[in-house]
């Protein structure tokens, strides 16, 4: 076959409906991931006694559960009690998991970074504690996260690829489907490479541009 | 600001008073605090001093309740502030930090406007306030506006916290060490500009420093804080006559570095033949005691016994004239110190019965041992 026409009319179209839920698997998990991330970190540093045990018990069991394992017990395993995910669903609850869990552990080290000072001060001006997190721990300790979280962003990119195995026709799904129909291998995971190079390239711009446009005049982050 | 709830202004206006009574506090087994008691008169400001561990600060975390004491009572205005919500009785309070008080995420407005949003200015107020408050602590309101802490020297940043915490108008204000890690000659323009503001806004202050020379030139009173027990409490003079006979003060007030503080005969006192001596009250000048200090101008300072009265004698070309608000009295060659004191008596009840055989406390340098007559041998 003309593998020209290979390209044009079978691998691309078929690779772009893949790159589409891959983006929409992306889209979902990486703003709940972020937020359930905070609370996390936020819970787990100021929370109460009962707070700070079941965040630290959610982040050790999901940084240490293998995602695949996961995705399996959500899709295969939850059915027997009686509880149904489509793929896409149960893809995007492991992911966020998994995301969220380690988004939480560079938000906290980032928390811890930020000088005792700063809490006391916004204390000391009849902030209360709430207020002193949203208004003044948080903006610090998240643009410090930006390389952490960065990088566990860019992880998710490619750690989508696992939906395949629970049927969900993402990108990697799409390329498989392709190559065993054509037996085109080679040709088509390159290409497949090639596609989300090209997706982590622009979330690595995407990412370095908020960083700049973030980043506090004259504050060097030591 | 996000994250109610709360706004609203402080709990009080005024204070008339703040009383510390048998205040305790312990870290772990470390007791940081002992069994603390003093009292503050509204407009008065107290200079806590004392070494590393000496419970200054924690004294003052206490007072607006970032700690919480383990026994005893503070109270202000008579209520104790134990009844008080910690979060509105600190709106009450401005508190200033050495060097890490600023948020560096913030600009200068925004860092300036937190205790306005919190105390529910409206968007005018707290704009207008703003400049108002740039220009109280000479930063002009244009250039400095939106800049980020990052981008403002070390004075600069001293300054922007100084008007951030008195932005809300608190009627008490808390300071610790807020010019400490300022050079010196910054410290001093700092120092001498937070006299003004202090005149100008008659705050009730409680200041934390471990440098003797600002407690001696800011504080009203000065409370010498030892291992969490109050160790000494008085006027800077008293501190220093205190001193000669203490030796832990003796230490602390340097006393053996900067100046002598003797106790000398009147008869003692008197100019060579030949030179002009220059007196002026000091009693309400904080500068020209500073100046002598730093040997700026050379002179003795003189302080009756029992009296707010205290007097600069000058050397012959009357050098510090202008540094005093009172004016500068020459006296003719010859002239005996008892003389040039007899001319303040009209001032002091307690000047005009001095006599020969009367005796005065002198700080004195250690090079103007010769305007005594005997070559110092005071």
């Amino acid at each position: 076959m003309d593998q020209i026409v290979f390209l044009t009319e079978i691998l691309f179209p078929a690779l772009i409906g893949g790159t589409v839920i891959t983006l929409e698997l992306i889209a979902v998990t990486a703003p709940i991931g972020l937020l359930l991330g905070i609370a996390i970190a936020v819970g787990r540093t100021y929370g109460s006694w009962t707070i700070v045990e079941i965040c630290k018990g959610y982040v050790i069991f999901f940084k240490g559960c293998p995602l695949l394992l996961l995705l399996f017990i959500l899709y295969f395993g939850f059915p027997t009690i009686g509880i149904t995910f489509t793929a896409f669903t149960a893809a995007v609850i492991g992911f966020i998991c998994c995301n969220s869990a380690y988004n939480s552990e560079y938000i906290r080290g980032a928390m811890l970074s930020v000088q005792q000072g700063q809490l006391i001060a916004a204390k000391a001006l009849g902030m209360t504690k709430r207020q002193a997190i949203i208004n003044i721990v948080l903006p610090q300790a998240l643009r410090r996260a930006i390389p952490g979280i960065s990088n566990e962003f860019i992880y998710l990119i490619k750690y989508s690829s696992l939906a395949y195995v629970i049927t969900v026709i993402e990108l990697t799904g799409s390329a498989k489907q392709v190559a065993t129909k054509y037996f085109m291998y080679t040709e088509t995971f390159i290409i497949v490479a090639l596609f989300y190079l090209a997706i982590v390239t622009v979330a690595t711009i995407g990412i370095n541009a908020i960083e700049k446009r973030v980043a506090i005049p004259g504050f060097v982050q030591k | 600001m996000k994250g109610s709830p709360g706004k609203g202004a402080g709990l009080f206006h005024r204070v008339e008073s703040l009383d510390l009574i048998r205040v305790s506090k312990w870290f772990l087994k470390t007791n940081a605090v002992r069994d603390l008691s003093f009292s503050v008169s509204g407009g008065e400001l107290i200079a806590l001093i004392g070494g590393s561990g000496s419970g200054k600060t924690t004294t003052l975390r206490m007072i607006n309740r970032l700690i919480e004491p383990d026994a005893g009572q503070i109270l202000i205005n008579g209520v104790p502030i134990s009844t008080l919500d910690p979060i509105y009785l600190r709106r009450s309070i401005g508190y200033v930090i050495q060097q890490i008080g600023l948020f560096p995420h913030m600009s200068v407005q925004e860092n300036i406007s937190i205790p306005l949003k919190l105390g529910g200015y409206t968007r005018v107020d707290i704009q207008n306030r703003i400049d108002e408050l740039l220009e109280l602590v000479s930063l002009s309101p244009v250039q400095y506006r939106d800049r980020r802490p990052a981008e403002l020297s070390g004075g600069q940043q001293q300054r922007v916290g100084l008007a951030r915490a008195l932005a809300a108008d608190p009627p008490l204000l808390l300071m610790d060490e807020p010019f400490g890690a300022l050079d010196p000659l910054l410290r001093r323009q700092l120092q001498e500009e937070f006299i003004r503001i202090k005149r100008e806004l008659r705050k009730t202050i409680l200041f934390v420093t471990h440098d003797i020379d600002e407690a001696l030139l800011l504080g009203d009173r000065i409370a010498v804080l030892q291992e969490g027990t109050l160790y000494f409490l008085g006027n800077p003079q008293d501190l220093l006559i205190t001193a000669q006979q203490d030796p832990y003060l003796s230490v602390l007030t340097g006393g053996d570095r900067l100046c002598t503080m003797r106790s000398v005969p009147v008869s003692m006192l008197a100019v060579p033949a030949g030179d002009v001596i220059y007196c002026t009250d000091l009693s309400n000048s904080i500068r020209i005691r500073d100046a002598v200090r730093n040997k700026e101008v050379r002179g003795a300072v003189l302080s009756l016994p029992d009296e707010k009265l205290r007097i600069l004698l000058l050397d012959q070309e009357g050098n510090g004239n202008g540094i005093s608000e009172s004016p500068v009295i020459r006296f003719a060659p010859g002239t005996t110190v008892l003389e040039a004191l007899s001319r303040f008596s009209r001032s002091s009840a307690r000047a005009a019965v001095l006599t020969e055989s009367d005796a005065v406390q002198v700080i004195l340098l250690e090079d103007l041992i010769g305007l005594l007559s005997g070559g110092g041998s005071a």
